[in-house]
């Protein structure tokens, strides 16, 4: 009888080892199974990057999917046709030729212009393209930067008016001795531009950078994860506040630190308050526009910029933008639907 | 089941978690400067492999890498400035000599950020 129960004993005794190793086998497939198909999903589709300078900045593209190379040259061609078209400084460019007093006709510039209008408004002339008589006397980002006389800038303020730009269905013209200078959205325009291409092609997914304005298209990577555009310190140029986390969209920063110069102590940026002529003082350095149009992504930026904190939530609020804002204190504030992860500090 | 086969079961469950853990969570902060001219990628650097300062010249810029960053020296461009910028030493940093059409771009090995707001 003890036999007979040792034997069932050493029997079950062997099952059970058995059992547990193969447990343990099936935990260990198991586990690096959903490592490889985890994996598998976080794994980008095929990519190329290209860098290039046009529209005078750096574009970085970086394209997912099909033939990625030859629609990453295309973006480039894209941009610098652009250029061409909006560029005060190209001879021929329609925008010149308005300036010079011609009436062009051309629809997709008059829906851009319009757009730019509409901020205006919607910003009490904060923002305002016809800033160009203005812009050009601080000469910011050239080697004729200067601060400007009083006289100067009370003069050319006079030039500056929005509701003068007339644009009529698909004609565009302004007043005698306004300079439209489009360079405060032009790089949102371009991501406009950019996005209007890739929508034509195979790409899966995009993200072009024109001068730090960004166009996140389509798909990161097959689990679909959000793009993650870092947003740059407004006091370390090598260093980031933090991420906006987007699914498709644009992100545009206007700060105190791209184009400036000082005197006397005193820094004199390139983001002109249109209502006064002077660099705007709203007690910002720096704010990044969240935003399902690129052109109007910019403009909000630079608007917002000028009006402060309080203002420039309201004006995102009418366009249902979002926005991150950094004080002068370097107090960071995020406003509306937006995916912000904060930096270490 | 015994104490021994449940410590058996967790050693190797903790196996299986660190080799997943090591495989995709590890951090890699090494940095590649990579050069651009007029669109074309010409060099590609990693920072860390250098014993010592590495210069290249391209299209009228002279440009020096080492463990720390990536820099313009010199240039044949009007305004210089490419060189005022100073050095690149984060991922994601970028810079350019427009008039030349020369761009010096940082990554890191893995990417943190898909791009920079700016």
């Amino acid at each position: 009888m003890s036999k007979k129960l040792a034997k069932t004993k050493t029997s079950v005794e062997k099952r059970r080892k058995i059992l547990t190793g193969v447990f343990c086998f099936v935990a260990a497939v198991l586990i690096i199974g959903s490592a490889l198909v985890y994996n598998s999903f976080k794994k980008e589709y095929d990519s190329s990057t290209k860098n290039a300078v046009a529209m005078g900045t750096v574009v970085t593209a970086k394209t997912f999917g099909k033939n990625t190379a030859s629609v990453n040259e295309t973006i480039v061609s894209c941009i610098q046709q652009l250029d061409d078209v909006i560029s005060w400084r190209v001879k021929d460019s329609a925008v010149s030729k308005i300036n010079s007093g011609q009436t062009v006709r051309l629809s997709s510039l008059a829906s851009a212009i319009n757009a730019c209008n509409e901020v205006s408004k919607n910003s009490n002339g904060a923002f305002d393209v016809t800033i160009g008589p203005v812009s050009t006397l601080w000469g910011f980002g050239t080697e004729n930067e200067r601060l400007p006389k009083k006289a100067e800038i009370e003069s050319a303020l006079k030039k500056v008016d929005y509701k003068t730009l007339k644009v009529s269905g698909t004609r565009i013209s302004c007043a005698k001795g306004q300079f439209v200078d489009l360079g405060a959205v032009g790089k949102g325009y371009a991501c406009d531009m950019v996005k209007q291409y890739l929508e034509k092609t195979d790409v899966s997914g995009a993200v072009v950078s024109v001068g730090g304005s960004i166009l996140a298209y389509g798909k990161r990577n097959k689990a679909g994860d959000k793009w993650r555009i870092a947003v740059r310190d407004p006091r370390n140029e090598n260093g980031f506040i933090g991420t906006v986390l987007v699914k498709e969209g644009f992100v545009s920063t206007s700060g105190d630190y791209e184009k400036y110069f000082e005197k006397d102590g005193v820094r004199y940026h390139h983001l002109l308050d249109a209502r006064t002529g002077y660099p705007a003082n709203s007690g910002l350095i720096s704010v990044t526009v969240v935003c399902s149009n690129g052109l109007l992504s910019d403009a909000l930026s630079t608007a917002c910029f000028v009006l402060g904190k309080e203002e420039g939530q309201k004006l995102l609020e009418k366009y249902g933008a979002a926005g991150v804002f950094v004080d002068s204190s370097q107090n960071v504030t995020t406003f509306g639907d937006v995916d912000f992860e904060r930096a270490a500090q | 089941m015994k104490k021994g086969d449940v410590a058996i079961i967790l050693v190797f469950a903790c196996v299986c978690f660190l080799l997943f853990f090591k495989r995709f969570f590890a951090p890699s902060q090494s940095l590649v400067a990579c050069v651009w001219q007029n669109g074309t990628l010409v060099e590609k650097i990693e920072l860390e492999s250098l014993e010592k300062e590495k210069t290249l010249t391209v299209g009228g810029c002279e440009l020096a890498f080492d463990k720390n960053g990536a820099r313009f020296v010199s240039s044949n461009c009007k305004d210089g400035l490419c060189v005022k910028k100073g050095t690149l030493s984060h991922s994601g940093d970028t810079m350019a000599c427009v008039p030349n059409g020369v761009v010096i771009t940082i990554k890191a090995q893995k990417e943190n950020a898909d791009a920079v707001a700016y």
